[in-house]
């Protein structure tokens, strides 16, 4: 579910999460299957997001990993972007980059 | 002494692994526990090649880079902290030394915080907890755990597992707990490893050290323990190779010089010498990384799982994109690793002399890609004139008929068959322009494919008989060790490995020997046909001529039995070996120089290809 205080609020976002033979001492493989406008989610469902590349920890569960891509979707990282077209909307216009969010969260997630 | 011989096989094994750790250059520091005195200075191998450079083990490129300068900062400057600790800071900021002073001027608590450093210690890192639930595996019960001063506690095993998946990416190992910034010290890192398997996930590395434990109590085998010490780093190691000749991996780096290894009483001594820092994993990943990142000073040697190092001295430049076909042979970086392995530290690939690099290069693109397949099918095969499969005639009338689309066709004109059956054959009829294409593109294929075969076979052959004398030296380390035997029962005083030295410098010799010929065929292969170039190919056949009688005499001696006889026979041949060894490496000079100096002035022109 998108969070309440996101443009994506209301939307119900599908995930694939593949776990790796030496989990947990690799992070698991996390992808969107639902498509999203988001600057750090791209076109095929990759995340960037540093605790599921080197931040990676054994104690981390697929609980908090979760939170956290609850978390990354209301604060999104425009300084280190994976759609960087995307991360240049949020930046310089934000009321343009929430609603184009919201759009694509109606097509695609509702 | 027969029992001696019947396991020569398993000695041989041991011989070969435990090749390292000593040799002419390196003496003065081939253990890792001696205060990190520096190699001595050896110039190439390249006679040609003006250039100095120092070799060295992995573990004495840890001491050198990492240990002594954590040493003298404590010595000098932070006599407060411990090495390992130093070893943190020191890893945080790239192993710079001037960095750690001033951040630690500058702001303590802040780069303290940075590192993970902890102020108290006396904390005790394993601990058994009762009814204690590891929040990874969430394996319950009465576990050892093990925690840094921030008490985040995690069973041991999983803290081992961690420590070794993190170990690899070659930055600090900090606490599992996902917010901690605490550093695992790598004496820590140390202990987690050795830690005494709990029967679950066994790896190899922890199967080696354990091994190396029963052998230190072992004393006839002390240089095995030598070998693990190496084995352990090199056998974990995913490390990125840069070479890109990954095609042919059954290049033969072996010679070397193992009776260095035997004689060698101290090697006990070393072991217990050894800084217990030089285990972790961790230091060994970033040891890697720095070499990587220094590519232009250092090296790996390429020859497999070798754990040594090379540094230059003097530094040379690649060669530019410019300068590509760079031809002269004083441009090529021969070096040798301290176990005498020797590469080109231009491309990292072996002793290609007299061959240029650029033609090392192509050469092996040539052998490793299908060009030739190619050439030879359009050389051997014609085209179906329907549906253009190719087909190779072997045999039969010339009336073909295409497997693939049945057509009917003439093999001498590809017309349609249908036109033959009547009394007008026009292929009989001569049309000398037609004749004379076809012909002159399918004997002009054909001769470049047997040129490059002829070339390519005694550039093979010779790459085969290398794996051959491989073989024959486990029967002259049998004999070595024999004679050795022997010699000290009898005279128990005058015990030397000069007496028989002689055979594994023979050896060397014929590799050097062989590794020049194959690469003179290389170089063959791309020369313009002009008298020079015969000059050159009637002194590869003196070489040839040579390297083979040695071969031959070498082969002798896998023949013979062990015995009294063979002692004095070993004995007896001892000059014609000496002087065979050295006439091979004095034509192999010669046919290098020969080389040299007909690029340089220009007599020796290479081909054109594409």
């Amino acid at each position: 579910m998108g969070p309440a205080d996101s443009p994506y609020a209301g939307g119900v976002f599908f995930l694939s999460i593949h776990f790796p033979t030496d989990y947990p001492f690799k992070p698991p493989k996390i992808n969107f299957t639902t498509k999203i406008y988001h600057p750090n989610i791209n076109g095929t469902g990759s995340i960037c997001l540093d605790i599921l590349k080197d931040q990676w920890s054994p104690a981390l569960t697929i609980s908090k990993v979760l939170l956290s891509i609850c978390s990354l979707l209301t604060d999104a990282n425009p300084d280190d972007p994976l759609v960087p077209e995307i991360a240049h909307v949020y930046k310089l216009d934000r009321p343009k980059y929430e609603a184009t969010a919201r759009e694509w969260t109606k097509k695609y997630a509702v | 002494m027969s029992d001696e011989y019947d396991s020569y096989e398993s000695d041989l094994s041991f011989e070969f692994e435990e090749e390292g750790y000593s040799s002419e250059e390196t003496e003065s520091q081939d253990s890792p526990g001696s205060n990190g005195s520096p190699a001595s200075e050896s110039t190439s191998p390249n006679a040609l090649c003006k250039l100095t450079y120092r070799s060295f083990p992995m573990l004495s490129f840890i001491e050198e880079n990492f240990i002594a300068k954590a040493q003298d900062l404590r010595s000098l400057f932070l006599p407060d902290f411990s090495v390992d600790q130093l070893l943190i800071m020191l890893q945080y900021k790239n192993w710079l030394k001037l960095e750690v002073l001033s951040d630690y001027y500058d702001n303590w608590p802040k780069f303290r915080e940075a590192c993970g450093l902890c102020e108290e210690s006396g904390h005790e890192r394993f601990k058994t907890v009762k009814d204690f639930m590891c929040p990874v595996c969430c394996e319950s019960g009465d576990l050892q755990v093990f925690s840094l001063q921030c008490n985040h506690e995690y069973c041991s095993t999983c803290y081992r597992t961690y420590v070794e998946t993190t170990a690899l990416h070659g930055a600090i190992v900090r606490c599992i707990e996902p917010l901690c910034n605490l550093a695992v010290l790598h004496l820590d890192i140390v202990s987690l490893i050795n830690m005494l398997p709990t029967g679950v996930s066994l790896t190899e590395e922890l199967q080696k050290l354990d091994l190396k434990k029963n052998d230190e109590t072992d004393g006839d085998e002390k240089e095995d323990s030598d070998t693990d010490l190496l084995s352990l780093e090199s056998s974990e190691t995913n490390r990125n190779d840069p070479s890109p000749f990954h095609v042919t991996a059954d290049l033969y780096f072996d010679v070397f010089d193992f009776s260095k290894t035997l004689t060698s009483t101290d090697g006990l001594d070393h072991l217990n010498d050894v800084n217990p820092l030089l285990n972790s994993p961790a230091l060994l990943q970033a040891a890697r990384i720095s070499v990587d990142s220094r590519f232009k000073k250092f090296s790996w040697c390429p020859a497999l799982d070798c754990p040594s190092v090379v540094q230059l001295e003097t530094f040379v430049n690649k060669t530019d994109s410019n300068q590509k076909q760079e031809s002269r042979l004083s441009k090529v970086p021969i070096v040798a690793c301290f176990k005498s392995h020797e590469f080109c530290f231009n491309c990292r690939f072996e002793n290609h002399l007299p061959s240029p690099c650029w033609l090392a290069e192509k050469w092996i693109k040539k052998c490793s890609d299908d060009s030739e397949t190619l050439n030879w099918l359009q050389a051997h095969t014609q085209g179906c004139p329907e549906c253009l499969a190719l087909i190779e005639k072997n045999g039969g009338c010339n009336h073909v008929v295409c497997r693939k689309c049945q057509y009917e066709f003439c093999w001498i004109c590809f017309g349609p068959w249908s036109e033959h059956k009547s009394s007008f054959w026009q292929c009989n009829r001569f049309v000398p322009e037609e004749v004379k294409e076809t012909e002159l593109n399918k004997s002009k294929h054909l001769l470049s494919l047997s040129r490059y075969l002829h070339y390519y076979q005694r550039f093979a052959a010779h790459q085969i008989s290398m794996a051959g004398d491989y073989k024959t030296l486990g029967t002259i380390h049998a004999h070595m060790l024999n004679y050795m035997k022997y010699t000290s029962f009898t005279e128990r005083n005058s015990i030397s490995w000069n007496d028989i030295q002689y055979l594994s410098d023979s050896y060397k010799g014929l590799c050097a020997g062989r590794k020049t010929l194959m690469w003179s065929y290389a170089f063959a292969f791309y020369l313009c046909p002009n008298n020079f170039s015969t000059i050159f190919e009637s002194m590869q056949d003196f070489l040839n001529d040579t390297v083979e009688k040695l071969s031959q005499l070498l082969e002798q001696l896998k023949l013979m039995q062990p015995s009294k006889t063979l002692r004095v026979l070993i004995a007896n041949k001892r000059e014609k070996f000496v002087e065979l060894t050295a006439l091979v490496l004095q034509r192999r000079r010669m046919l290098i120089d020969c080389a040299n100096s007909g690029i340089e002035k220009g007599d020796l022109v290479f081909l054109q290809t594409s």
